[in-house]
């Protein structure tokens, strides 16, 4: 501690120029990790954050909610599974709609607005009533206003929202939802003469206690053409997420392997440099334990201070985002980027600790003769 | 009391081809309060003695006995701790620490040794005054003069209170007269705290400040001078 926190102070603007490098440098982490989680919830909200404990698909849609086709017959054999607690339709439509003057992109699901699926938990106004639809609160953003009407296009359909749900917006357009009676209607609107209207999903609520994923292999064995799956399971299998991710996870895993090099580097720069003072420190009796724990304290005071300009940084950022995407700063995200970045870096400070060790105390004698 | 005693210590450096005799068969006794010059040219061994004595180096063959400690057989943990509370050491290169203020290079002591930190900071203070760096405490080594260093130095050798000071070239950076004053003062150190000290020189100007002067040559100590 005394010789570490003097060498901080003495050296302040080394040490500061590599605290702002980091600053940035776990900036950039926490702004990708950010950027990543916004645009999976937007992307597949309304399926992670679903009221329903399992989402059921048509077998051969892999997992794709748009491509999934099933029949309203299926509900009650769905229902007769042990463990299904209630089953209800769920349908989705993606359509153009028209508010004021402008058009849009529109995710509208069809739901059981009492069952499993609703809309829940309605942040503003109330459930939606009969020409009525609540949305997504991320497009109060878009313009959206409680009062409004939503025109279909190209049936005309006129929607009026009454309220905003959490974390409910799918494939990254906004989101409403209204009761499936009135979906249907609205499918039979915008495709005149379809025969049947498919449901997209069938949502199930289970017995408490039971694990979702059970109950949802239950229904894929016992159901014929169809996959139950839990929450989480259907949301990462959605097509094109697990490409998302893996873009994202790739980039903030070479900028963690970059933050902690630097780190590392630097370190073992500066004990290189430093390498006469710690030859004498361990030749006038100071262990290595000793310089380790100094320098393992520079490493933490530094990566600490560096991840605080970097939250800080995040906020600001955060602060001038578009209300349309808005992006947040996740305490924990803070906290969890910091401990890897810190642990990653004490870890890459033991090469530094490993050059130290290597010393000869001697050398303070011998290496000046 | 006999402080040091060396017994027929040899130090190899090297093997086969390769090695080099740096000691040999060297014996020596130190008592309390005495001062000792080890003086020799250069290549001699004598900062190679003075590295056995002190713990940093490990003889070939032979002991070396401090006080009542043998140092054959300590971990290389112990010997540290040795160096730490029992050994004050001037290097000839100074080898302070460049981040820490005069006193810092000293007090730094009171978190490396076992004595209390408030005892490591009062004698700190006490030998500043002695030193006459009292004005200069709050200085990094590169605003301090070469004499003003070397004081530092031995400020930081004493300031644990060891049972023996080992200095190696006090005076190869310095003028005759700042040598002449750095000795004097060194000799005035040691012997006023009762402790036992070597000093390793080349300068023959410097031997009348120390009780007694030993000759090296090619690793083998000579009859005293």
């Amino acid at each position: 501690m005394f010789i570490a926190l003097r060498d901080l102070w003495r050296s302040k603007l080394r040490f500061g120029l590599l605290t702002g490098a980091v600053g940035l440098l776990v900036f950039l982490l926490l702004f990708l990790n950010t950027l990543s989680a916004t645009l999976l919830d937007f992307f597949i909200g309304a399926i992670e954050s679903n009221s329903a404990d399992v989402l059921v698909y048509e077998e051969t849609a892999r997992r794709n909610l748009q491509a999934s086709r099933l029949d309203a017959s299926l509900i009650d054999d769905i229902a007769a599974v042990p463990g299904v607690v209630e089953a209800a339709p769920v349908g989705e439509l993606t359509l153009t709609a028209q508010i004021g003057e402008d058009l849009t992109d529109l995710s509208l699901w069809g739901v059981d607005l009492d069952g499993p699926g609703r809309p829940a938990p309605i942040v503003e106004g109330r459930p939606p009533g009969p020409g009525e639809v609540v949305m997504d609160e991320s497009g109060m953003a878009e313009g959206f206003k409680i009062g409004e009407t939503i025109t279909l296009v190209p049936s005309g359909t006129e929607l009026d929202i009454v309220g905003f749900v959490r974390d409910r917006r799918y494939a990254v357009i906004a989101t409403a939802y209204l009761d499936f009676a009135e979906w249907v209607a609205v499918f039979e609107a915008e495709f005149p003469g379809t025969p049947v209207v498919p449901l997209s999903l069938i949502a199930v609520d289970v017995d408490d206690g039971l694990d979702p994923a059970v109950v949802g292999d239950r229904i894929t064995t016992a159901v014929a053409g169809v996959e139950g799956l839990d929450r989480t399971t259907a949301a990462r299998g959605t097509p094109g997420v697990d490409s998302i991710s893996q873009s994202f996870n790739l980039i903030v895993g070479i900028t963690f392997g970059i933050v902690v090099l630097v780190v590392a580097f630097f370190f073992l720069i500066l004990t290189v440099q430093k390498l006469r003072s710690f030859v004498a420190l361990r030749a006038i009796g100071a262990s290595v334990g000793y310089l380790a724990r100094s320098l393992i304290i520079q490493v933490i005071a530094l990566v600490t201070l560096g991840s605080l300009v970097g939250a800080g940084i995040l906020r600001v950022a955060t602060l001038g985002s578009n209300p349309a995407f808005p992006l947040s700063v996740d305490g924990r995200l803070v906290l969890t980027v910091t401990g890897a970045v810190l642990g990653s870096s004490i870890l890459a400070g033991l090469l530094s600790v490993g050059r130290i060790a290597r010393t000869d105390p001697a050398d303070a004698a011998q290496g000046i003769r | 009391m006999t402080a040091i005693n060396v017994d027929d210590v040899t130090k190899i450096y090297g093997e086969g081809h390769t090695a080099v005799r740096a000691l040999r068969d060297a014996s020596l006794e130190l008592r309390d309060n005495e001062f000792l010059a080890l003086l020799g040219p250069s290549g001699s061994g004598k900062t190679t003695l003075l590295s056995v004595i002190g713990g940093l180096l490990a003889p070939t063959s032979g002991r070396v006995t401090i006080g009542d400690t043998a140092l054959a057989g300590m971990s290389k943990k112990e010997q540290t701790r040795f160096r730490a509370n029992r050994v004050g050491f001037v290097f000839q290169g100074f080898n302070l620490v460049p981040f820490l203020t005069a006193r810092e290079n000293m007090t730094v002591m009171g978190s490396i040794s076992d004595a209390p930190r408030s005892e490591i900071e009062a004698r700190a203070d006490q030998l500043l005054d002695e030193l006459g760096l009292t004005d200069r405490k709050n200085n990094l080594p590169e605003q301090l003069s070469g004499g003003e260093r070397q004081r530092v130095a031995i400020g930081r050798a004493l300031v644990t209170d060891p049972d023996l000071i080992l200095v190696d070239e006090p005076t190869a950076s310095l003028d005759t007269e700042l040598g002449t004053q750095v000795v004097r003062l060194l000799a005035t150190e040691i012997k006023t705290r009762g402790k036992a000290g070597i000093m390793v020189t080349h300068d023959l100007r410097m031997v009348e400040y120390t009780d007694r002067t030993v000759r090296i040559l090619d690793g083998e100590l000579l009859d005293e001078a």
